[in-house]
């Protein structure tokens, strides 16, 4: 090889490799280039299942009918009017409404009333903000199983209420219907506070400093204070929170699945759990699949409008942005 | 002003003290010898610790003396669980990270897709899980995927991109572009801009988002028991060892849901700054 075919192959003479990649570059930009793959995996585990939940919601396919899936009849809407109809379907959407906006509330609460505890500057401060975020990073299941330890009949739980009651006493939490609602919503309530906790101190802790010594310079009670600048700037972290945490509580399985299992009968049987048994339990996979189509078209309204414009504030808002 | 200052430790020290007690309660019971299980009233602080509760569990005998030598045994350990949900919770979020950290920064620096694009990734986060299960049950079932590590680490690795993705664009819409403007200035290409000066600045924020993506996957209990049967992860085993057909193992149960939480809570300690960023889709950051 001489000396001259070197120095041609280090200027980057263009192989027929080099010129493929070049093609596709000038085509097809980087950034765009980068996005596919995560679109390829989305689409596989999105659209392809999507694809399979709308059809078999339209069939009333069951495994056990001997029918591959893609060869069943269809039926059209009949599971989404057999769903509303459904006494057991009603009661789950009922219930799990009332442990989201229950949960929510007590969560919303309990994390803003500790958060207002650990603003500002004392000793220790770390030590509590950790301590009250720990609930968060345990696993679902073992929430689930915790409560449940700790309200077995006789347990932790039961020898706090004899001391307030005076007699021993011994609550079947698990398995009667109304008593059953408090080792979930407890345990859910304790799971996912933290949340709230950390989104409301993250708020607290990036007031606008100015406003605060103009309030106090002018008189202001802490109590006017509060109402007039904090509540007001905190408002639209306290909205992403609610929407976040409402997001995560409807889902709610785990910590059902352990404490009742759906019992006694199905009186603590959520939308998931309700559509996890009858998809199965009861093998009723199109029925299942309609029943989670009409949760998600529900949530999907309700959460991406209220999403969409708290993500994307400036672009929404951009007047007031300017101004800021 | 010393007043308000002790009122505000008892309240904080009670609050505490509430919180922390099932976590205590779960470790309690790890190291009670199985005739104190299920005593009522409880017993608060056991007198006779005893490490046979993790040597049921793992399988291993720690020459533990178990108070009565009631006979109890599991009939799996949890050793082939927890490898499983370690490496099928490592690939996922490595796999997650690669992936969302790319399109991040393509999303943050040239808007890919517009607003609309990135919003919509968050959409597959208000799919009741169930619903995406149960198709995903029919497609590994024909996929011969069921039962397999690369199964959920697909999955996984899926679930959890519109986190990463979120997470790491707003680590990167925190650094200035002008930096990689003016590297491009200096002679790299936009790409070399990405990785060698945007890459090194964010790192503590992709340690973070790795962390918060992990513990998502660590947790996880509806995908792994809608996908496996013979095959368990930490918290399918986990739920088997607490169905009703397996007795009140209270000490081994406990001491399986103490090896699962406390290296998932040591993790969350050290991200705890960023994980309001994680949960919020990057909305809210110091």
């Amino acid at each position: 090889m001489s000396f001259e075919d070197n120095t041609r192959a280090d200027m980057g003479d263009p192989g027929p490799g080099a010129k493929l990649l070049e093609s596709v570059r000038d085509r097809v930009s980087i950034p765009v280039l980068l996005v596919v793959p995560t679109v390829a995996v989305l689409l596989f585990l999105l659209v392809v299942p999507v694809v399979i939940s709308v059809w078999l919601s339209l069939t009333g396919w069951t495994p056990i009918s001997g029918v591959p899936w893609w060869e069943a009849e269809i039926i059209w809407f009949d599971n989404f009017i057999k769903l509303f109809q459904d006494g057991d379907f009603l009661y789950s959407v009922a219930l799990t409404v009332g442990i989201v906006v229950t949960a929510v509330t007590f969560e919303f609460l309990i994390g803003f009333g500790l958060a207002l505890l650990c603003t500002g500057d004392f000793p220790g401060q770390k030590f509590f903000v950790l301590a009250f975020l720990t609930p968060m990073m345990v696993l679902p299941v073992v929430v689930g199983n915790t409560f449940r330890i700790m309200f077995r009949p006789g347990g932790p739980i039961d020898s706090v209420i004899a001391v307030f009651v005076g007699h021993p006493v011994s609550i079947q939490w698990g398995s009667t219907f109304p008593a059953a609602l408090v080792p979930i919503l407890v345990g859910e309530i304790w799971h996912w506070y933290p949340l709230l906790f950390l989104i409301m101190y993250s708020g607290l802790s990036s007031l606008p400093e100015t406003q605060l010594q103009a309030a106090k310079t002018l008189g202001a009670s802490p109590l006017q204070v509060f109402r007039t600048i904090s509540i007001p700037n905190l408002m639209p972290v306290i909205l992403i929170g609610l929407v976040i945490r409402s997001m995560g509580a409807i889902k709610i399985f785990d910590i059902v699945f352990a404490i009742t299992r759906g019992g006694p009968g199905t009186s603590t049987e959520v939308i998931s759990l309700y559509l996890f048994r009858q998809s199965f339990d009861q093998f009723q996979i199109g029925y299942g699949s309609a029943g989670a189509w009409i949760i998600f078209i529900v949530s999907v309204l309700i959460f991406s409008r209220a999403l969409a414009p708290l993500l994307y504030e400036e672009e929404i808002y951009p007047e007031e942005a300017e101004n800021a | 002003m010393n007043r308000r200052l002790a009122i505000r430790y008892a309240m904080l020290l009670f609050s505490a003290f509430l919180v922390l007690f099932p976590v205590y309660w779960i470790l309690m019971t790890s190291i009670q010898p199985p005739t104190e299980w299920l005593k009522t009233p409880p017993v608060w602080l056991t007198t006779k610790p005893t490490t046979l509760n993790y040597g049921m569990i793992l399988g291993i005998d720690f020459g533990a003396q178990g108070g009565t030598e009631a006979a109890y045994s599991v009939s799996k350990t949890a050793i082939q669980p927890f490898i499983n949900s370690l490496i099928i919770a490592i690939s996922a979020t490595v796999l997650s990270m690669v992936l969302g950290t790319l399109t991040a920064w393509s999303i943050s620096r040239f808007r890919v897709g517009g607003n609309q694009f990135a919003l919509n990734m968050i959409a597959p986060r208000m799919f009741p899980p169930i619903a995406v299960a149960l198709p995903l049950l029919i497609m590994y079932t024909n996929l011969d995927l069921l039962d397999s590590h690369i199964g959920l680490i697909i999955v996984y690795t899926g679930f959890t991109i519109p986190f990463s993705v979120w997470m790491t664009k707003s680590f990167i819409d925190d650094t200035p572009v002008e930096l990689e403007e003016a590297a491009m200035v200096d002679g790299l290409t936009r790409f070399q801009t990405f990785y060698k000066i945007t890459l090194p600045l964010i790192q503590p924020g992709i340690a973070a988002t790795s962390l918060f993506i992990f513990i998502l996957n660590w947790s996880d209990f509806l995908i792994a028991q809608t996908l496996t049967q013979s095959m368990d992860t930490a918290p399918t085993y986990l739920s088997k060892l607490f169905a009703p057909s397996q007795g009140q193992l209270l000490g081994p149960q406990a001491a399986h849901a103490v090896i699962a939480i406390v290296p998932v809570i040591l993790l969350g300690y050290l991200i705890y700054d960023d994980l309001a960023r994680g949960f919020t889709f990057g909305a809210i950051h110091k």
